[in-house]
């Protein structure tokens, strides 16, 4: 698409620095330095460390994602999860149910738990929630609850990743006032660094999602009277659902 | 925003006056600056953490070019829009023409300090073009009519009076009083504008060289709104808000949000990569991302000055700050505050109408102490004065009596001879209007002082004097004594 | 490992021109304190001050002429240099460099002389610490005190816990927190003077966190923040006393108002 202005902008840099056009580039003081198989192989050792330390992680992540406001619950069983889920959904009085399109409700039933209770979910994609991109904005305000999987999750932080694309809507898991994220054993990764290693691997393969989101906790706020605020814009509750 | 960088000590007085804005002001240190200082105890390796920040920033500043071209054409390959402004009238005006073109009504906007450098929202209501802003400080103050008190929290300076008051006026109905019940009327308000709006503008806490992605860090979900929901994203950039690779990311998120407010991590941390891709259920559909300058440069090329563009805008040094906390936001004039605002807004909006604001610091230096990359705050402050006192023509503005002042402690202090006469001349000249060797009053420009302390005599025997005795005495009694052994 | 250096029997002292001409007691103090302890001081008589109040106030030139007359001073001189005063240490060991930096000549001083200069505290118990040398004095002083934490002692210098391993070793003296000890006084050079209202205003909040402890003195290591705090206090009409480190060591051991401390 459109770049306007760079070279004159760029010249005023190269000016205030010191610097003539003809610098070379700069030593890679930084990860750049590592080439796309160097990139590939760290990933490989991330997925490594996840599957192996996948019992650790996953007790560490129930623990910071606690701490970071997460309600948590750990479950033995896809079918125990699909209960909790709709356990949470009718202790919160939710008529109105997204849920994202993903491979975790593959084995998660939660359509059935919930339609035991009378609560049918909808999906939370164009093709489901009506023929575009509003009706389908106006679904996920309009609703109490949004359920999805997890990409991954953090342990360093008590982190839900998730990344944007088909079958897995950006406003899901924002617009609803409950947010419910279902992870599974095996997914957790240590700390930030490893997932932007990972993330690096897909951008270099060309893999990159348009957008990613790191989910913490309920939204929130202390802008008045310095006081903490749970669901300013977002979910005012949110809940970790482990299986394993 | 137009500066009022000479009101400082006018601001100050009245903010010191105002018993509301102490108490909340006490929040800074007790909230935020308590938090962090708690943050970075608990974080193993925090000072390596820091280091390495602080490492990247540098790496990347001195090779600003070079990462600004390759995240430029990362963002194009994205298939984005890179625009390149050189002040605020030029962002302005890219984006309003943009909001023309696109037939945008209503703009919802995320926290972004540059575009308070723009006064965008203000240029866009001036076009007919609803920009409401979303952080829910950012709203209040924008319902205010006011500028930001803070970095991270605008209207810290707001009681919960104030505000349900701001709230009554707008919606007609009772918004409640407590914080929960005020957020709970702020979201019922917000969230039917999110649903309408056709363009966000939102801020950008990194951008990422190797990717052409973009990072933003909030707590409330306003960004994550922003960056769903409207037809086009338009993020605006300082220059220098970039690193070089994903991989920095773990750092610098790392040292940012526990330095800002404590937390291991703010609520949400979203990343944009571009437009939404085809296969997408939602997102915007097109993605602009304006680099702005607006007088950034001055700061990259003078090699004293280069480090405050490390900054992370996390506000830390304004919580440490006991000049801040007593004179609060407004103070300052422009668009940040605090520490880091006494060297950049004079910097970006003028030093000699801002000359009070480098001097407005004890030199404490609790601000580098806290900053996550360890900018040296009151070194720059240091080279400012000196410009105010000993720069070109444009930027020198200090008074011929300080000068004469000056140049006569020079005079007075080369040489001990003086030095001592000048003392007891001043004890001497003193001591008829010193009541108990104090004096409760003096002239200008010493009456400062006197308004509020004591101010005591220069000492009859100084101690120069009485060492000299000491050895005198000594010498004497250690040849007596040798006499008598 | 390298060899110890030699404990050093004679110092240089740099009293600084605020102790010199309005707390000369300070200087006696650090006299008395250093001369118990078996080292020979020194007074070079040719100096005045670091130069430090010009510097702050962006008067580089001025400031650079009172520097040029320091290091003579002081570099025609040997062993190390002792000063009551972070601010002032500071401004000699860490931004003479500064002011000199375009000329080599006068670098390779400020280095020489920046690498001799200790703050008091940080040499009795750095330097003169091995042995306790201190504590083996067997200081006693009936007080309750507070320590208020000087900005550049602590930032500028790293002496951060120097003060308080002297203070604990004297017998009798309680020493209570203070709340914000580490926030600044609001002295700050001429930002005194030249924002009065704000080094008002953060001299109260210091002076009632200081009450607040119940304490009888203030202790602390810097003469310009001393004065700040005494002179607020006076205009109070309050009893809290505020003195220098060095005064509360040379009473706890026994040498205070003496002339000549090694003879105690």
């Amino acid at each position: 698409m459109a770049i306007t202005g760079r070279d004159a902008f760029l010249g005023r840099v190269r000016g205030a620095l010191g610097k003539s056009p003809s610098a070379p580039a700069p030593d890679d003081a930084t990860h750049l330095g590592l080439t796309p198989d160097d990139v590939r192989s760290a990933a490989d050792g991330v997925r490594r460390e996840m599957s192996e330390q996948a019992d650790v992680l996953l007790d560490a992540v129930a623990d910071s994602a606690a701490t970071a406001g997460w309600k948590v619950r750990r479950v033995a069983s896809p079918e125990d999860a699909a209960d909790v889920v709709a356990e949470i959904c009718y202790d919160a009085g939710a008529t109105k149910i997204l849920r994202s399109d993903q491979e975790v409700f593959n084995a998660v039933p939660v359509d059935a738990a919930l339609q035991a209770l009378g609560v049918t979910p909808g999906i939370a994609t164009v093709g489901q929630a009506g023929t575009d991109v509003p009706a389908l904005k106006q679904a996920t305000f309009d609703s109490d609850v949004g359920i999805t999987g997890v990409d991954y999750a953090i342990a360093e932080t008590g982190t839900v990743v998730l990344h944007p694309r088909q079958g897995l809507s950006r406003l899901v898991s924002l617009a609803p006032g409950r947010h419910i994220a279902i992870l599974t054993r095996g997914d957790v990764l240590p700390s930030l660094d490893e997932l932007f290693t990972l993330e690096r691997a897909d951008y270099n393969e060309g893999a990159i999602a348009g957008s990613m989101n790191l989910i913490s906790g309920p939204s929130r706020t202390g802008d008045i009277a310095a006081t903490i605020v749970d669901g300013i814009h977002g979910p005012f509750e949110v809940h970790l659902v482990i299986i394993g | 925003m137009l500066p009022t960088t000479d009101r400082f000590k006018k601001g100050a007085k009245e903010t010191l006056a105002d018993p509301v804005i102490q108490m909340s002001m006490e929040a800074v240190y007790n909230g935020f600056h308590t938090k962090r200082q708690s943050a970075g105890a608990d974080t193993e390796g925090w000072e390596d953490q820091r280091d390495r920040g602080r490492a990247i920033k540098e790496h990347t500043i001195e090779n600003l070019d070079y990462y600004l071209e390759m995240l430029t054409d990362n963002v194009d390959a994205n298939g984005g829009n890179v625009f390149f402004a050189n002040d605020s009238a030029a962002a302005t005006e890219y984006i309003l023409n943009l909001a023309s073109d696109r037939d945008v009504k209503t703009v919802i906007k995320s926290k972004s300090m540059v575009s308070e450098e723009m006064s965008l929202a203000h240029e866009m209501e001036a076009v007919g073009i609803e920009a409401v802003e979303t952080d829910l400080g950012e709203y209040i103050i924008q319902l205010a009519g006011e500028a930001p008190y803070h970095i991270i929290a605008p209207a810290i300076h707001k009681s919960q009076d104030q505000v349900a008051e701001m709230f009554k006026q707008t919606t007609g109905i009772d918004p409640g009083d407590t914080p929960k019940e005020l957020t709970t009327t702020a979201r019922g308000m917000l969230r039917e504008t999110f649903q309408r709006a056709d363009m966000s503008v939102t801020g950008v806490n990194f951008a990422v060289a190797e990717s052409g992605s973009i990072v933003l860090v909030t707590n409330e979900g306003n960004g994550r709104m922003c960056t769903s929901i409207p037809r086009v994203h338009v993020a605006v950039m300082g220059m220098e808000k970039i690193v070089p690779s994903m991989q920095d990311l773990g750092v610098m998120l790392r040292i940012l949000i526990r330095s800002a407010t404590g937390q291991r991590i703010s609520s949400y941390v979203t990343m944009v990569n571009g437009p939404r891709r085809d296969e997408e259920e939602d997102g915007p559909e097109e993605f602009h991302l304006v680099i702005v300058d607006n007088g950034r440069m001055k700061l990259l090329a003078d090699e004293k000055l280069r480090e405050a563009l490390y900054c992370l805008r996390c506000g830390a040094c304004l919580n440490a700050c006991p000049v801040y906390r007593k004179v609060g936001g407004h103070s300052y004039g422009w668009v940040y505050p605090g520490p880091i605002g006494a060297v950049v807004s004079p910097v970006l909006s003028g030093l000699k109408q801002a000359s009070d604001l480098p001097f407005a610091s004890s030199l404490c230096g609790a601000c580098r102490e806290v900053c996550p990359v360890r900018i040296d705050i009151p070194n720059m402050l240091l080279h400012l004065r000196q410009q105010v006192v000993e720069g070109p023509p444009e930027v020198r503005s200090v008074g011929r009596m300080e000068r004469l002042g000056w140049k006569a402690w020079r005079f007075g202090n080369i040489k001990s001879g003086r030095f001592r006469r000048g003392g007891k001349l001043a004890n001497r000249l003193g001591r008829p209007f010193a009541r108990g060797g104090m004096f409760k009053r003096l002239p200008p420009p010493l009456s400062g002082w006197t308004r509020s302390r004591d101010m005591p005599l220069p000492a009859a025997s100084p101690f120069r004097d009485r060492f000299k005795k000491r050895l005198a005495q000594s010498s004497q009694d250690s040849q007596s004594s040798e006499g008598e052994s | 490992m390298s060899e110890q250096p030699a404990r050093p029997t004679q110092i240089q002292l740099f009293v600084t021109c605020l102790v010199d001409q309005f707390r000369p007691e300070v200087g006696e103090s650090v006299v008395n304190v250093l001369e118990r302890l078996g080292i020979e001081v020194l007074f070079p008589e040719g100096q005045t001050c670091c130069g430090q109040p010009a510097f702050n106030s962006g008067f580089r030139s001025e400031a650079r002429d009172v520097a040029l007359h320091f290091l003579d001073v002081f570099d025609a001189t040997e062993g190390p240099i002792i000063v009551p005063s972070g601010s002032c240490g500071a401004m000699v060991r860490n931004f003479y460099t500064e002011i000199f930096e375009d000329d080599p000549t006068e670098m390779a001083r400020s280095t020489r002389v920046g690498e001799r200069i200790y703050e008091f505290t940080e040499f009795l118990v750095d330097v003169l610490g091995e042995d306790d040398q201190f504590g083996g004095l067997g200081p006693q002083l009936e007080d309750t005190a507070t320590y208020h934490q000087c900005c550049h002692l602590e930032r500028e210098l790293g002496v951060d816990h120097q003060p308080a391993e002297l203070l604990g070793q004297v017998r009798g003296l309680e020493m209570l927190p203070m709340y914000r000890s580490e926030v600044c006084c609001g002295f700050g050079g001429t930002f005194a003077v030249k924002f009065s209202d704000v080094s008002t205003a953060m001299l109260d909040e210091k002076l009632d966190n200081a009450s607040a402890t119940g304490a009888a003195t203030i202790v602390a290591g810097d003469t310009g923040c001393i004065m700040h705090m005494a002179g607020g206090l006076r205009r109070r009409g309050s009893d809290l006393k505020v003195k220098h480190i060095a005064e509360i060591l040379d009473e706890a051991i026994g040498t205070i108002g003496k002339t000549n401390g090694a003879q105690a």
